[in-house]
């Protein structure tokens, strides 16, 4: 794959008061980059600074970020790949709304009020056929069209990723059932099954045995210099990357939380093979100016030597 | 192989499920859940899996053991039916273990009669800068301890400043996010009393909004505690001690970690603690840690190196002692 082919995207978490570095950085941050007009902006100076598309967990914040890309016709020939569900608002809302039930009520409202007829109709079948299957392809439904709804019908959504905690999740109980679903879910979206893990090896083998195909799909995981979040190992990681030929694999955390330095942890990432792109969240203008120009060189560097 | 029996499915339930079916020596057998809706579609969402009502329904599974990870306050009262019922010997309590220390008592009690593996839900203890602080003062590396301010902050209830109902089914903001601080102050420590309230002390931690409380120890050492679930700031709960020495200071959360002494300045990230590194990573490297220590106990009977229900009793004695229960 040459330079040009990389997928190079903007993340969404610094705009979301994300730091794994620490919660202190996240807090000098400041509440400006968590606002949507502002992160809209730093997305924007990412397009035109070499960003070929942006990843993001879909809520209210990124919603908005897609209306404001849409209206300026910003986002029109960039990739979207969209994490469902929003594990981290989700939890949030449980714990207000008094755990799983009461959460389960509140999203059952929104999916009606959502006027999605498709994701009405699926609910109300897995709801009377104890079809959870049904149940989830109906919440997946919803969540395309709150982003197709925001970001316009003509929009590339390329790929609909389930959520690290709930594809880990469903790893450690063997819910194959999710994962059949998803595809289902995105087949039917017209997008690439996507999914988001800290754990590929275990990913990768659980749906080898499963016989659910990974030609085709997306999927994102921590590739980083110093291994962190690398699981079971920095080498399994690496060996299972080596062979996935048809799979478009996306590093994320390439600094290591923020561990690494820029240059370090560029050049690791240029050097793996099979890798389809990076993400990378920006804070600041200056960080969008620089980031995608400076990792495709990288690529490109690799690429010749 | 452990079989293992999760009791009520809420998110520290399906966490540690997950975990434990990723482990090689364990196997989750069975989740007891009461609420009907979470039944209807958890027999089809967990294979494998049993999904029942009763904890009677667990009798006869072969179950080695259980994680209730029910709300605080129903903790003693499962705990001595699955004891009753002979339904498992070994048993994980998520955090905190009580909703007293009568009933913490209770409980150690019971478990003790049982001879096996207890734990409390206290992952901070296998969090790699944590870890290496209680290591360091072992170590001795700021000299003689001389106090501590601990705190715990988190936004769960930040924007439901109203809602004191769901903060209390979790055992109030003391038992909910401070009893992690405590439990560390009392492993780094040792025994602790609560000395007289600082001023605010609330007479029972609702609503859900600060609590805070002075604390020494037999040896001299005077901390502090700060708890709130109400700091919008804290994206993330966070734990974290500032430790003062005759030679030194330790500052250490959940991200880092940076000793002061008259030698050197030093800082270790979780990064440079390869806190990553386990086999199944979910939430958490921490969780992943803790659930592997109490798997081998169940299945060794050794030392897990966590918070047993003794140590968990230690923790509800000095929460109600802040609360102003007697004693």
């Amino acid at each position: 794959m040459s330079a040009d082919e990389k997928l190079l995207l903007v993340g969404d978490n610094p705009f979301l008061g994300v730091s794994h570095l620490s919660q202190e950085r996240a807090k000098a941050r400041g509440s400006d980059v968590t606002t949507a007009d502002h992160a809209a902006e730093l997305v924007s100076i990412s397009f035109n600074n070499g960003a070929d598309g942006f990843l993001f967990s879909i809520g209210e914040l990124s919603l908005s970020v897609l209306n404001t890309l849409r209206k300026r016709e910003d986002a029109a020939s960039k990739s979207l790949l969209a994490i469902a569900p929003w594990s981290f608002e989700y939890v949030r809302a449980a714990v207000r709304l008094g755990g799983l039930p009461g959460l389960a009520g509140e999203v059952s409202r929104r999916v009606v009020r959502s006027r999605n007829i498709y994701a009405v109709l699926q609910g109300a079948r897995g709801a009377l056929s104890n079809d959870i299957g049904a149940l989830f392809k109906a919440y997946m439904s919803y969540e395309v069209s709150r982003v197709r709804s925001a970001a316009g019908r003509d929009a590339r959504l390329e790929s609909l990723l389930l959520h690290e905690i709930v594809t880990d999740m469903a790893l450690g109980f063997d819910m194959e059932w999710m994962f059949r679903a998803h595809v289902d879910a995105n087949r039917r979206a017209g997008t690439k099954p996507g999914y988001n893990t800290r754990n590929l090896p275990l990913l990768v083998a659980k749906l080898r045995e499963w016989g659910i195909s990974l030609d085709g799909s997306v999927i994102a995981a921590p590739f980083n210099a110093e291994g962190f979040q690398m699981c079971p190992s920095m080498q399994e990681c690496e060996a299972v990357l080596a062979e996935l030929g048809s799979s478009e694999v996306i590093a994320f955390s390439i600094l290591a939380a923020g561990h690494l330095n820029y240059s370090d942890a560029i050049e690791y990432v240029a050097e793996l093979p099979n890798l389809r792109g990076a993400v990378v969240g920006v804070s600041k203008p200056e960080h969008a100016r620089s980031t995608f120009g400076d990792l495709r060189r990288s690529f490109e560097r690799a690429a010749a030597s | 192989m452990v079989n293992v029996a999760i009791i009520g499915s809420g998110k520290m339930g399906i966490l540690h499920g997950a975990i434990l079916g990723a482990l090689p020596d364990a196997r989750v057998v069975a989740i007891c859940e009461r609420k009907w809706i979470i039944r209807r579609f958890g027999k089809n969402a967990f294979p494998g899996v049993r999904v029942v009502e009763h904890l009677s329904d667990l009798a006869g599974l072969g179950v080695d053991a259980v994680y209730v990870t029910t709300l605080p306050g129903s903790h003693c009262e499962v705990v001595r039916e699955v004891f009753e019922r002979e339904i498992a010997a070994n048993v994980f309590v998520e955090k905190s273990l009580a909703a007293s220390y009568e009933e913490a008592r209770e409980m150690n009690a019971l478990a003790e009669a049982q001879g096996a593996a207890t734990m409390v839900g206290f992952q901070k203890r296998f969090s790699k800068t944590f870890d290496k602080a209680k290591r360091l003062l072992d170590e001795g590396a700021i000299g003689e301890i001389a106090g501590f301010d601990a705190w715990s902050y988190s936004s769960d209830f930040a924007e439901a400043s109203a809602d004191a109902r769901q903060s209390a089914s979790r055992g109030g903001v003391l038992r909910d996010a401070g009893s992690h601080a405590i439990d560390l102050a009392l492993w780094y420590f040792g025994d602790l009393e609560v000395l007289a309230p600082a001023e605010g002390t609330p007479l029972t931690d609702l609503p859900a909004d600060f609590s805070s409380a002075r604390v020494g120890t037999s040896s001299g050492i005077v901390g502090t505690f700060s708890v709130s679930a109400q700091m919008a700031d804290y994206r993330l709960p966070e734990i974290g001690i500032t430790i003062k020495g005759s030679e030194g200071r330790i500052d250490v959360n959940d991200d880092q970690l940076e000793l002061v002494n008259d030698r050197q300045t030093q800082r270790w990230h979780r990064q440079d603690l390869a806190d990553s590194e386990v086999e199944f990573l979910l939430g958490e490297a921490e969780y992943s840690r803790e659930n592997d220590a109490f798997i081998a106990a169940v299945a060794t009977g050794l030392d897990h190196g966590g918070a047993d229900f003794e140590a968990g009793a230690r923790v509800e004695r000095i929460i109600d002692a802040m609360l102003g229960a007697p004693a």
